[in-house]
């Protein structure tokens, strides 16, 4: 380590030495004149006998240094200096490289929360979800009955904790003094102690408080940081505070850390309560899970003792499986496809993400889509980044001739590239950082009004500074390799030749950036293609003026009878209200994904199908803009599955060449569809035009419809939430009826969100939209990019070629003959670049393919047209460059030279 | 180049001569210069003196040498170098290296019997 202080040290050593040699010379001086030699003469003398003080100094101290360091400092000081030199190259190249850099990482930033990262708690790994397998069903189910996981955490070895979480929506007064309906976890004492967070503030929820009927002093709450800072202003007093959350009073004891939102990443839970709260919160004592657990399931969460893998824990629990069987819900058994169910466990390291689930796919096309534009960026540079360093040229010679190295040179251009990409990566991260909000609204499920949350963390700076060392070599390493292998005798006695790396611009650079950006164009093209199908496609109802919200009645405590006389009496009085076209309420939102089936035949046909169904109340065709064909829609009379309606599709399935109308059907629902089971033999009253159900994506399906009754509500599996639908004139006299509505039959209640029917229609196309939009935006920098890349080697062009531009003006060349020289010089490099992308687009249909709707992979409408822009943007870019050449002045030219 | 082939008789030379003449005492720069010109009876002389300081620096940095700011006889701050434990372990290595590689070459260098002219 003694050289180290040398590096630190660099004055001193000098100093130093500067002192010694000095004091050498003057006793040498000394000497001589105490001989009798004049002083002048002497200090002449002893400098001679010492030779170069300098180069002594010099050699003195380089001893000492790290020699590789040294010259890497003088590199990026000199680095900088070039960048500051030529700011206008800089802000290109910085702004280029953070667009591609930053383009990245907010794909990875999204990819990283929702797939990657763990959960910010104590040691995740060790985190396991307890749940089942079957071999009938593709996904882990992580869901336990609450008779299982007692029996589990009584018998399980090589877990040191078990925990039982469940959710449900919660009544809180808002700002206002409103109540509205938010997301909240009622876990199992230990749940939050486990994970080994530190409350923000207060303290976690404890076994002691997880009792029935609560402890003394009301529920304790613990507040999701989110919610603590919109809802207390961030108060740090807050804790002691009542609060009363579904009616019931309730304290606030703790704020969750900020990092952490519960195990479901992307849908921050805003309250945190004792399970025991469920009892709390069940209008009858049957309803009481803690009274009637054989139906109550749990999200059983269990940390690994350490010794124990995951793989000894699933031995053990499938060993475990037959005798739980007993145990499981008896709804559970009766399914099927649950018959050959065994105990299973999981990672539950990362969380439970909708996004990963759902997006996953998308996401990593996006993620190619970003990698090509960084590539493409990389190409452009590289292309800039050759035009300048040939410029510099008579620079590199000098050098090299002056003994530097070549790969001194290569250094010196690499230092250079790498400022730039780091400079980049700064304001890449900074673009990554507040776009990742944007990109998230993309992943809000349909139906719920809030936005997913994604989290950059620092995660996001790794990545950029590795893309930024990738990219250097990416787009610096070409450039500089040629940089130093200039002959310098033919730099200096000359001009010299650079033909080369003009060459390989036109021939290279410029194509490549043609021929991605070609491919990224045609992509984004299939994909807002397949975006446009979708929405154009006819849904079958008409979305605009209809506002949406799902009632929030799981706290009453009313019959089934009851509730659905509530029901009829605000939809009548939302009918009332000003500006209110028509309103209605139904079982199943259309569009969420989901289309419970049941099977039905008519009695003419009894050969049985699987259709879709739906409870619905009078006047929800006409509210959600379904046309009736024949017959009618329910009226209020129509009050259990006597009667129901059909679509187009369903008439034609179950009475083929027949009449539906006033003929009966039999549908058998088997209650796996979180519809309790039950038969229906009932008159078709009428039929409806074919409407999409379950997703744009799939056709319309043979769907039936069944009055919406008590049976809706009481086996419906929403606790007695209908979802209104409102026909009005605006969305202010939508929400204003529904307040009013609220406040006159259940000021107990709130509301969740009010949402347009359009957005639940925007939100279903979710992964279309984030690809459709995405893919078209980044297209459009990867036009831009490569317009300014070709306008560049074209302006470069022109100039190199004046003298010979001047003489064939001078000559009689035509300026129409110039500006097509500089043209078809342009469009054979697009056209070079529009093969190759032809080439690229054939390899990429592959992964394209399964993302597209009713298009083709390789549409020619969207070839076609995304030749024409790209040809357009070459011949835009290269217009100006022509018009200079065919412009010149010859007299001018030749005068210069 | 030329300088350099000139200084040192092989390379390391001038650090053996340097480490051998400290054993006696510890020396300044200038003191050192000047006493291996006399010992090698101005046979030898430290081409340019200013090569003595390169070589002093790398034996410091080999940790052969020491050094410390000093007041000298003639009341000058000057930078007195001494040998270490270290130092003078290479030295004996080297001067032992030194010694058979000398009788190497003047084996070789011998007259061939039998060709004398």
């Amino acid at each position: 380590m003694s050289w180290l202080p040398g590096i630190f040290s660099r004055k001193r050593l000098h100093s130093e030495l500067q002192e010694e040699i000095e004091s050498h010379i003057s006793q040498r001086a000394a000497l001589l004149v105490s001989q009798g030699v004049q002083p002048e003469e002497a200090q002449y003398q002893a400098r001679r006998a010492f030779g170069n003080a300098a180069l002594a100094r010099e050699r003195s101290v380089e001893i000492w240094q790290f020699h590789w360091l040294e010259s890497l400092w003088a590199d990026l000081r000199f680095a900088l200096h070039q960048l500051r030199k030529f700011p206008g190259y800089t802000l290109t190249a910085v702004l280029t490289l953070a667009i591609g850099i930053g383009a990245n990482a907010a794909i990875f930033t999204v990819i990283d929360d929702a797939m990657l990262r763990s959960l910010p708690i104590q040691k995740p790994a060790e985190l396991v979800s307890l749940g089942y397998r079957s071999p009938k069903i593709p996904d882990f189910i992580a869901q336990q009955s609450w008779p299982v996981m007692t029996e589990l955490k009584g018998q399980l070895h090589g877990v040191t904790d078990l925990a039982g979480w469940s959710g449900s929506m919660l009544t809180v007064p808002d700002e206002q003094n409103t109540l509205r309906s938010i997301g909240g976890n009622m876990v199992t004492g230990n749940a939050l102690t486990m994970l080994g967070i530190r409350p923000y503030l207060g303290r976690l929820l404890t076994p002691s408080d997880d009792v029935r009927g609560g402890p003394e002093g009301g529920w304790p709450v613990v507040l999701d940081y989110g919610f603590w800072l919109s809802n207390f202003h961030g108060d740090p007093d807050v804790i002691g505070k009542h609060l009363r959350i579904a009616g019931q009073p309730a304290v606030i004891v703790g704020v969750l850390p900020r990092n952490f939102h519960g195990l479901f990443v992307g849908e921050p839970q805003k309250l945190f309560l004792p399970l025991h709260f469920h009892s709390a919160l069940a209008a009858t004592p049957e309803q009481d899970p803690f009274l009637h657990p054989e139906n109550f399931t749990v999200l059983v969460i269990a940390r690994l003792a350490p010794g124990t893998t995951l793989a000894s824990l699933n031995a053990q629990l499938k060993a475990m499986s037959p005798a739980m069987r007993t145990f499981l819900p008896p709804r559970w058994r009766n399914i099927p496809a649950f018959r050959d169910a065994y105990l299973s466990a999981e990672s539950a390291s990362r969380g439970f993400s909708e996004i990963a689930e759902e997006y996953s796919k998308p996401l990593l096309l996006i993620q190619g889509i970003v990698l090509a534009v960084l590539l493409l960026c990389c190409v452009n540079l590289a292309g800039l980044q050759t035009a300048r360093l040939q410029a510099r040229e008579h620079e590199f010679a000098v050098r090299s001739a002056l003994g530097a190295g070549r790969w001194r040179i290569l250094q010196q251009c690499l230092v250079e590239s790498l400022m730039l990409a780091l400079l980049g990566s700064i304001f890449a991260a900074g673009l990554a950082w507040s776009s990742v909000r944007t990109i998230s609204s993309f992943f809000t499920p349909a139906g719920s009004g809030e936005p997913t949350q994604i989290q950059p963390d620092a995660h996001i700076l790794l990545f950029t500074a590795a893309l930024a060392l990738l990219t250097t070599l990416l787009f610096g390493l070409v450039p500089a390799w040629l940089a130093g292998r200039v002959p310098p005798n033919t730099v200096l006695k000359n001009k010299g030749t650079n033909a080369r790396r003009d060459l390989l611009r036109r021939r290279l650079f410029i194509p490549a950036q043609f021929s991605l950006a070609l491919a990224l164009v045609f992509t984004a093209g299939l994909f807002t293609h397949t975006l446009v199908r979708l929405r154009s496609n006819h849904a079958g109802f008409n979305p605009a003026h209809v506002m949406e919200v799902t009632a929030q009645f799981q706290a009453l405590k009313k019959s089934p009878a009851e509730i659905m006389e509530l029901y009829r009496s605000m939809t009548d009085s939302l009918r009332a209200s000003p500006g209110v076209q028509s309103a209605a309420y139904t079982w199943v939102t259309p569009l969420t994904g989901f289309a419970p089936k049941v099977n039905a035949h008519s009695v003419a046909h009894p050969q049985i199908h699987s259709i879709a169904f739906n409870d619905v109340s009078d006047g929800y065709f006409a509210t959600i803009g379904t046309r009736v064909l024949f017959g009618r829609e329910f009226t209020q009379q129509d009050r259990d599955r006597s009667t129901c309606i059909v679509n187009q599709a369903a008439a034609q399935l179950l009475f083929p060449g027949g009449q539906p109308l006033d003929n009966s059907l039999i549908a058998d629902n088997s209650g796996v569809n979180g519809m309790s089971k039950f038969t229906a033999d009932c008159r078709v009253v009428g039929m409806v035009e074919n409407a999409r159900y379950s997703s744009l994506r799939d056709p319309a399906p043979p769907t039936v419809y069944f009055p919406a009754s008590q049976s809706t509500v009481a086996t419906g599996g929403y606790q007695n939430n209908l979802v209104f639908f409102i026909r009005s004139r605006n969305a202010g006299d939508a929400i204003s009826a529904y307040r009013g509505a609220l406040a006159r039959f259940v000021p107990s209640t709130g509301y969740m969100v009010f949402l347009p029917l359009s957005d639940q229609v925007d939100q279903s196309l979710g992964s279309e939209r984030l690809i459709a939009q995405l893919s078209s935006a980044f297209a459009g920098i990867a036009l831009l990019l490569s317009g300014v890349g070709l306008f560049g080697v074209l302006a470069l062009r022109v100039q190199e070629r004046r003298s010979e531009i001047g003489v064939r003006l001078a000559i009689g060349a035509s300026r129409a003959h110039i500006l097509g020289l500089v043209l078809r010089d342009a469009l054979s490099m697009a056209a070079i670049g529009s093969a190759a992308g032809i080439l690229l687009i054939a390899i990429t249909t592959t992964f394209t393919r399964r993302f597209l709707y009713d298009t083709s992979p390789i549409q020619m409408s969207v070839a076609v047209g995304a030749l024409l822009t790209l040809l357009s943007v070459a011949l835009l870019a290269s217009l100006l460059p022509a018009f200079r050449a065919a412009w010149l002045n010859p007299i001018q030219v030749l005068r210069e030279e | 180049m030329k300088q350099d082939s000139k200084r040192d008789l092989f390379p390391g030379a001038l650090e053996l001569m340097v480490l051998h003449t400290l054993v006696l005492e510890p020396l300044h720069g200038y003191a050192l210069a000047t006493r291996i010109r006399q010992r090698s009876q101005n046979l030898l002389q430290v081409e340019e003196e200013g090569s003595l300081y390169p070589a002093l620096q790398r034996l410091l940095k080999a940790g052969f040498v020491q050094a410390r700011w000093e007041m000298s006889a003639t009341n000058r701050r000057v930078r007195t170098y001494s040998l270490t434990r270290k130092g003078s372990r290479h030295l004996a290595k080297e001067t032992a290296r030194l010694d058979s590689m000398m009788l190497g070459i003047q084996l070789v260098l011998s007259p061939l019997p039998g060709r004398q002219s």
